[in-house]
């Protein structure tokens, strides 16, 4: 059943539900009062039966009410997350960790809101309509003094309240995750208990808001309250007070109004979701290019990725590197110029997805057999289960993981954003050589360490946005320039400490180094 | 109730106050305004004055005011408790995170409507019977009977609910949990071209979620459908007897309808706490444990002065040991370089010297005394240290590095900036880092806690290039000078800064080498 017609159901049978209620009140009345006259037992013999009709009746509407009501409103939940989940899916470029925490908080808003507010309101609407009809049927002005009274409450007094406040969910789960993850940074930098009273302070405002918005709401419940009551009983004296029937659409009245207080209750009302048109993403390509691409820290930068080529780019932190490797990816558009092809593989920040190390490498290659995942994970050594989850890994561990995910995707142009910088000297070169001799097309790494890059095409050396050199790096390692310096450093700092402390650092030396 | 059984426990932990008593006043005002309100309309219905009953349902609209301006307050103190306590309690970040934002929420409905329900259940049906008994003693008869069916219904129903509550709950923080990996790690999925193929994965979780919510709220609106035919029935019962004896005269009208409009009023509290509490039950399963009190007390030895003294650590990790049976001497102003492969226990090593981690056997000594009878505070007042990965606050650069030192002045906070060689601006966003970055703004916070005698650090140039590593190195030494500090160090430019460290090489928790 399409979802528009369950909503339809769910509103019916809570109509339902509410007129059943109404009745059985409203017959009850009249029955007791017409009694009171001490009538014939046949006058009450078909109240008595409508009595007892709608007392079995009633439970179960409101049973199905209940439950249709809720289904309706998860389908229509499931429905919201995965569009959201489109949305943000929709362009593929880099999104922000607070996406997240607003998607999550508006799909469960929206579920509230539908269920609490929409729903009831159009159910208020019909049994409203209706009690107001066989209201007016009996007495015309009692009909219009039940219809002004329900205007009122279900009208206008509901743009009395306030919205609930935006939730401090955001501000609060960024406060978690410092006083958990980071709890041993700020335990140590003495913050803790600071950033502690930081947050108490988010919690007691958000707390606050809320107290003043139910205070508010509260307010116009009771407002209502008296309406409902001067209502029923203008009713009551307009349609001849003493008598069953008065008596019975007073009753009505009251429970027709008693329906629109649930629309009192503050709610959040979430933003609808903005339509985004999708980009398409570029498929792989075994050649890319970057013409005069300006995009952060880079300017007008212009390389070509040729089929098979190894390329290393290096540079000072903050040079551009990584925003370089984003670019190629496609997952940062050009603030201008333009880049034609797409790489894949290691990102800046690549993510390990609470999952098995399986499902992570799958994730590269849904095709890959086990025999090939080992291989892979052989190729960086990594020896570890395949069932193992893949959060437990220790750094290095993590890294391992991460380069062999982008071994098994093999697109043909590999990226890889400081592919071994979280393992010692030793592993770090052994390891990029092996990623390097398995990778079959074209390799951009960003790389810190300088020894391995011979095993490479053509090094760029990148500073504040710019190529300020480039060529191999036997070339490089031997012309005057930053190139050479770095190096220079980087082996003076390797070889003086390996005589005087051989023991400290076991790192062979690596074949750069050697030739 | 079936409620007594499962949120008895809990208010002994739930910060109430005076909420309580409160409740317990609102209750008998409640059923005073309820009984009079059904004496003053049964006259009005019949014919008689309108004016008191307008008097009475003005009353009764105070009293909600009054009701839930005290529900809110005191739900405005206990979310906000209930958040501290969780944020102080040693859970796990996600953990923590759902309990301060939807599990917390998920109390509300606990605070404002079962608890107000079960104040009014204790006093409301009572005064109701009570006040029926007066009227008509028959009627009052068939509902003392048919009263207790209600809890009675409710236990039943509600041993069948409490299993599948659980698991819903458990499917809720799953499903929350997989919708937010998938969307945080959006970016490696869009780079390898699955994106757009999780869609499906977040659409059948979801479904999932509403088959498994939809199980539980059948069993728990069947409850509500129970008790709402009892109380229904029971009614039916009173009112067609009533009705019977006004034909022949022997009740007067009045007390006839004042009986029918009051009756159901006793079966309600019942019901409305039931359901309140089913509305209720998933917060309860969410709330955090109340966190163990602090013991603290003793002050550390100058570390200027102190000797730090490891005395056959051991650090046991399942089923390795991490450190094992680690004997060191920390003398006051001396450099040791710590060495080793991935997993050697490097991190471990810092993790233990800072307090963070207990030893499983062995002790750390200083000047003699364990380091476990220290003010851990103090101890770490006397501490810098740069952690592996730096884990930087929501906010600018600035706000983090004046974490470890909030006195510090916007000079002194770009001087570290600029001495760490931080390319960004201090207002810039952490978010916008790169991990060498995010690296320096540690270095920065490290730079600025001028006054710790003991630096502990932790690579702590591993993602940086060659020239900015020598140029943060360089930086270095005048930080270390005089002081003393125990740096993992792989990279061999580090050793640069250090004045003749001492080594120490790692190797599977042991160490290989030391001399000194």
């Amino acid at each position: 059943m399409s979802f528009d017609r369950r909503l339809a159901l769910a509103v019916l049978c809570a109509a339902a539900a509410d007129l059943a209620a109404i009745g059985l009140t409203a017959t009850a009345t009249w029955m007791i009062v017409r009694a009171a006259g001490h009538p014939p037992l046949a006058a009450l013999s078909v109240a008595i039966v409508a009595v007892r009709t709608l007392a079995v009746v009633r439970g179960g509407l409101r049973y199905a009410d209940r439950l249709v009501g809720h289904d309706a409103v998860l389908g229509k939940a499931g429905e919201a997350r995965a569009r959201s989940y489109r949305t943000l899916a929709a362009r593929p470029h880099r999104h922000g960790g607070a996406a997240l925490a607003a998607v999550v908080t508006d799909v469960n808003d929206a579920q509230e809101f539908l269920l609490r507010r929409q729903l009831p309101r159009l159910a208020a609407a019909v049994t409203g309509g209706l009690t107001v009809a066989v209201t007016a049927v009996v007495s015309p002005v009692a009909g219009l003094v039940l219809a002004a009274g329900l205007g009122i409450t279900g009208l206008v007094l509901p743009r009395l309240v306030p919205p609930v406040p935006p939730s401090a969910h955001a501000a609060l789960s960024a406060y978690a995750l410092d006083l958990t993850r980071g709890r041993d940074d700020l335990v140590v930098l003495g913050a803790f208990d600071r950033h502690r009273a930081e947050a108490a302070a988010v919690s007691r405002a958000a707390a606050a808001r809320q107290r003043h918005v139910t205070t508010r709401a509260s307010a116009t419940t009771a407002a209502a309250i008296l309406v409902q009551a001067a209502t029923a009983v203008v009713v009551l004296l307009v349609s001849g007070a003493g008598g069953p029937t008065a008596a019975a659409l007073a009753l009505t009245a009251l429970g027709a109004i008693e329906v629109t207080l649930q629309l009192l209750e503050p709610l959040r009302r979430p933003p609808p979701l903005a339509a985004v048109e999708p980009v398409p993403q570029a498929p792989l390509t075994d050649e890319l290019r970057l013409d005069r691409v300006s995009a952060r820290t880079l300017r007008e930068l212009t390389v070509t990725v040729h089929k098979g080529q190894r390329i290393a780019v290096v540079g000072p932190t903050g040079a551009g590197k990584s925003t370089l490797l984003d670019l190629m990816t496609g997952l940062l558009p050009p603030e201008s110029g333009q880049v034609t092809g797409r790489a894949s593989g290691n990102h800046d920040d690549a993510w390990v997805f609470a999952a098995p190390i399986r499902t992570n490498l799958r994730l590269a290659n849904p095709r890959a057999g086990d025999d090939e995942l080992l291989a892979a994970l052989t190729t960086v050594g990594l020896d570890v289960d395949l069932d193992t989850d893949a959060t437990t890994l220790s750094g290095g561990q993590r890294q391992r993981l991460l380069l062999a995910r982008a071994l098994l995707a093999d697109p043909p142009i590999l990226v890889l954003d400081e592919p071994v910088a979280a393992l010692d000297p030793a592993s770090a070169d052994e390891v990029l050589l092996a990623a390097l001799e398995h990778a079959t097309g074209a390799v951009v790494l960003v790389s810190h360490r300088l020894a391995a890059l011979a095993a490479v095409d053509e090094v760029l050396v990148l500073d504040q946005g710019k190529i300020v050199q480039r060529g191999p790096h036997t070339d490089l390692a031997i012309t005057p320039g930053p190139y050479r310096d770095a190096l220079l450093i980087e082996q003076a700092a390797t070889f003086p400490q390996a005589t005087s402390c051989p023991q400290i650092d076991a790192a062979p030396v690596s074949p750069a180094q050697t030739r | 109730m079936d409620g007594a059984a499962g949120p008895g426990v809990l208010v002994k932990d739930l910060p109430l106050g005076r909420y309580p008593l409160w409740l317990a006043v609102l209750s008998v005002a409640g059923a005073a305004v309820v009984i009079t309100q059904a004496w003053t309309l049964a006259g009005a219905l019949l014919g008689g004055a309108v004016l008191p009953v307008l008097v009475v349902i003005a009353v009764r609209a105070g009293l909600h005011f009054v009701r839930t301006s005290v529900a809110a307050h005191a739900t405005s103190r206990i979310t906000h408790v209930l958040r501290m306590r969780a944020l102080s309690s040693a859970e796990s970040p996600g953990r923590v995170a759902t309990v301060v934002t939807r599990g917390v929420d998920a109390v509300v409905p606990y605070v404002t409507g079962y608890l107000p329900q079960l104040a009014a259940c204790a006093v409301v049906p009572v005064a109701v019977l009570v006040a029926v008994a007066v009227a008509d003693p028959l009627s009052a008869l068939t509902i003392g009977v048919t009263l207790p069916l209600i809890p009675v219904f409710a236990v039943l129903v509600g041993k069948h609910t409490k299993a599948s509550t659980k698991h819903a709950w458990a499917g809720t923080t799953r499903l929350g949990g997989h919708f937010a990996d998938v969307v945080r790690g959006l970016d490696t999925l869009t780079v390898y071209g699955r994106a757009r193929r999780q869609e499906r994965t977040v659409r059948a979780l979801a479904t999932a979620h509403a088959h498994a919510t939809m199980r539980t709220l059948r069993v728990a609106f069947l409850s509500a459908l129970v008790l709402e035919l009892v109380a229904t029935l029971s009614v039916a019962m009173v009112a067609v007897p009533v009705g019977l004896r006004l034909l022949d005269g022997s009740i007067p009208a009045h007390t006839a309808v004042f009986v029918l409009l009051l009756t159901p009023e006793a079966y309600l509290p019942l019901r409305a706490a039931g359901a309140a509490f089913h509305a209720s039950a998933e917060g309860l399963e969410a709330l955090p444990p109340v966190p163990p009190p602090v013991t603290a007390v003793t002050r550390p030895p100058d570390l200027r002065h102190a000797t730090i003294e490891l005395d056959r650590v051991t650090v046991r990790r399942g089923d390795v040991d991490a450190l094992h049976e680690v004997s060191l001497t920390i003398a006051p102003g001396r450099h040791y370089a710590i060495t080793g492969p991935n997993g050697a226990g490097k991190s471990t090593l810092l993790a233990v010297l800072l307090g963070l981690l207990p030893p499983t056997s062995g002790r750390v000594l200083v000047d003699g005394v364990d380091l476990r009878v220290f003010d851990h505070a103090a101890w770490c007042a006397q501490l810098s240290w740069i952690p592996q990965r730096p884990w930087l606050t929501e906010g600018t650069v600035a706000s983090n590095v004046v974490l470890g030192r909030p006195d510090a002045s916007p000079a002194e906070v770009a001087a570290a900036c600029s001495t760490a060689h931080l390319p960004v601006a201090t207002s810039t966003p952490v978010t916008r880092l790169s991990t060498g970055e995010r690296q320096r703004v540690a270095l920065a916070r490290a730079l600025l806690r001028t006054q710790a005698p003991l630096l502990l650090l932790d690579e702590p140039t591993e993602r940086l290039d060659s020239t900015t590593e020598q140029a943060v190195v360089s930086s270095l030494v005048p930080l270390l000078h005089n002081r003393t500090a125990v740096v993992v160090a792989h990279r061999p430019l580090i050793h640069q800064a250090l004045h003749d460290p001492v080594p120490i090489h790692l190797d599977r928790g042991r160490v290989a080498l030391a001399v000194g």
